[in-house]
């Protein structure tokens, strides 16, 4: 059994539902429309092939085809992947990379070999071929079964019926039993029908599924190296920049007030003074950086009592409102503690706001599954942008590193919000 | 008076240390972590005990919890801690043991030698003394309290003073006021807090500590005065 540890959406796709209604409805049209543009689509092909050699306009008509064959495919994965709940991803147009004509070639060519469009195309050929086989069916069944029925309700009327039979007493029994076996055939297309399209678009469905999974990995895992560069970065400038020089000029005015303190005390007292001074406002900015760097309350007590102490010494008054049952996993209620961090020191230094307000609550997404959501308002003047290597960037991908979304909304003139979703493990 | 310290960092211990001797002061003990910490106290019971909060083994809380289990044991022992950051949390942690003679500051304070020995001996006389960014901490929290919104914000100021263990000749002397109207400032807010103003000195501050520590969410479900 490996149902207990298969995940809910995998689940479903195994047995998708039976749904015979509707497959009835979409092989009727697919028996008859299916075959109109199929005819349409090899005429096309046909002329296409046919022009090649006058004036090129047959790779126009080419050109056409191969982009009404993309839509097709594209309808039929939608078909499919609806009539029978599959998570399919949607078809999508690969995009051409370089801005040039040849670029524009390259891309037509790898929409070419798009394999799963050719998947979907041959779905839609096999449904089309289903439908037909199924509406003759029907046909047939309809005939048998009022052919058997005329005589016995001794109705006055005659059926033009294809097969030009002799409707005889004897043979009811006959035409009740080809009836049965039309009947049979159809619903046998039905659920020939739900076979092959689950086999075929559920397998390309689950392909592209994971080659979805893989890129989204792979952006987070992009993201977090690039926050832990960012930060470290961020780091270095600060202790360089900060806590460093100040340090030098302590041990300077501490070295002139030793030469002095003999030939002049009062003044070397004041030197001292001075250097007192310089280390504790290099205490408190060490303080404030490795601060910065983690909190460890946030580990021991969580995401509201860490939140307290940014809140505490923020520059502008904030409103803290967090409103948390339980405690998240670790990466979760710190990304979003550093997010709001960012948006509070944004607030405060760049957007000239005068308060700012701070609302963390616990949520549920679409499936239930538990989110950290956390929103930052200022009633600064906004304008603020995500710069490659800035605080915002940082965030940003600390938070989709974490598997979260981030949203900034911030209009020059403002004001500006930030709101945070993390989706928590636990 | 006789000092217990217990402090994992042997410089930061050691100037601690002489500091204390040098203001006339006597260390009785000098811990690096709290394995012995009820066992000395047992022994040799200090007049007052200095607790860093990060200690080993863990660096987390160590010394919160042992402030806390001292707390239990000896109620009366004036207690300071001192941490790298000052957490609203653990004070309000602290606070909750109702106990007076206790402080809460950052180390950073032991730089202010002179205010930092008369912080000692206040928390020894009884007093209650928090950090100012614990205070600040405490009044940024969103008090789902229609009370708090009805102070001014010079009463906030004057609350936060407060809080910090000021008495009123302080607040007056910080603020640039008259004792009077300290005094006057303090009454409103006593009474919008609909709190008891007859408390003075270190059961003042508590009161005005439990109440801004009330409104923390993890005292459970807020009362609504303004709908019952």
């Amino acid at each position: 059994m490996t149902s207990t540890t298969a995940p809910p959406a995998a689940h479903k796709a195994q047995r998708p539902p039976l749904r015979l209604g509707l497959t009835l409805l979409h092989l009727a049209v697919m028996g008859s429309l299916g075959w109109v543009i199929i005819g349409l689509l090899g005429g096309a092909i046909g002329a296409g092939v046919g022009f090649l050699f006058v004036l090129g306009l047959g790779l126009i008509i080419l050109l056409g085809v191969l982009y009404v064959l993309f839509g097709l495919a594209w309808f039929e994965i939608e078909r499919i992947a609806s009539l029978y709940k599959l998570p399919a991803h949607s078809l999508t147009w690969r995009p051409r990379i370089q801005q040039t004509f040849g670029g524009y070639l390259k891309s037509l060519g790898s929409n070419l070999a798009n394999g799963r469009m050719w998947a979907a195309l041959g779905n839609f050929l096999l449904a089309s071929i289903m439908g037909a086989v199924a509406l003759g069916a029907f046909q047939a069944m309809l005939h048998f079964a009022i052919g058997a029925l005329v005589p016995a309700s001794n109705a006055d009327f005659v059926v033009a019926a294809p097969f030009n039979i002799d409707i005889d007493a004897s043979q009811v029994l006959w035409l009740v039993l080809m009836a049965l076996l039309c009947a049979g055939v159809v619903v046998g297309m039905m659920f020939l029908h739900r076979a092959i399209s689950v086999a075929i678009i559920g397998a390309t469905a689950r392909e592209s599924d994971l080659t979805e999974r893989v890129r989204t990995t792979t952006v987070q895992r992009e993201g977090a190296m690039r926050a832990a560069a960012v930060e470290r970065t961020r780091i270095e400038r600060d202790l360089h920049d900060g806590v460093q020089p100040r340090l030098v000029a302590v041990g300077m005015t501490l070295g002139l007030a030793k030469q002095q303190i003999d030939d002049n005390p009062a003044h070397a007292k004041d030197l001292v003074d001075e250097a007192h001074t310089s280390t504790k406002a290099a205490i408190t900015e060490l303080r404030q950086l490795t601060r910065g760097i983690y909190a460890s309350v946030l580990d021991d007590r969580g995401l509201d009592a860490a939140l307290s102490a940014v809140v505490g010494r923020s520059h502008i008054p904030v409103n803290l409102d967090v409103r948390l049952a339980q405690r998240y996993d670790r990466d979760a209620e710190a990304a979003v503690y550093f997010a709001i961090a960012e948006a509070l020191t944004n607030a405060a230094k760049h957007s000239r706001a005068s308060e700012a307000r701070v609302t963390v609550r616990a949520r549920e997404d679409d499936a239930g599954r538990p989110v950290l959501w956390a929103r930052v308002e200022d009633n600064g003047t906004g304008g603020a942008k995500v710069l490659p290597g800035g605080g915002l960037d940082g965030i940003t991908n600390r938070v989709v590193a974490a598997g979260g979304t981030i949203t900034i909304d911030s209009p020059a003139g403002g004001p500006t919000a930030l709101e945070v979703n993390v989706l928590c493990a636990s | 008076m006789r000092i217990l310290i217990c402090e994992d960092s042997v410089l930061l211990r050691e100037g601690l240390v002489r500091l204390l001797e040098h203001s006339g002061h006597e260390v009785s003990a000098a811990l690096p972590d709290t394995t012995e910490l009820m066992s000395t106290l047992t022994t040799d019971m200090p007049h007052l005990a200095i607790l860093d909060v990060r200690l080993p083994p863990t660096y987390t809380d160590e010394g919160i919890r042992a402030a806390l289990q001292i707390r239990r044991t000896y109620p009366q022992l004036p207690l300071l801690v001192l941490s790298q950051y000052v957490e609203e949390r653990y004070a309000s942690e602290l606070i909750s043991t109702h106990s007076p003679a206790l402080g809460y500051l950052l180390k950073d304070r032991v730089a202010d030698v002179a205010d930092f020995v008369e912080s000692l001996e206040q928390i020894q006389a009884g007093g209650t003394i928090l950090d100012p960014e614990v205070v600040a901490q405490l009044l940024s929290r969103n008090h789902h309290d229609d009370r708090m919104q009805r102070l001014t914000a010079r009463e906030r100021t004057v609350l936060a003073a407060v809080a910090e263990g000021k008495s009123n000749q302080a607040i007056a002397a910080l603020l640039h006021l008259s004792a009077a109207s300290v005094e006057k400032h303090i009454t409103a807010i006593f009474q919008k807090l609909e709190l008891d103003a007859d408390g003075t000195g270190n059961r003042r501050v508590l009161a005005a500590l439990a109440h801004l520590e009330n409104q923390g969410p993890q005292s459970g479900p807020q009362p609504r005065q303004e709908n019952s």
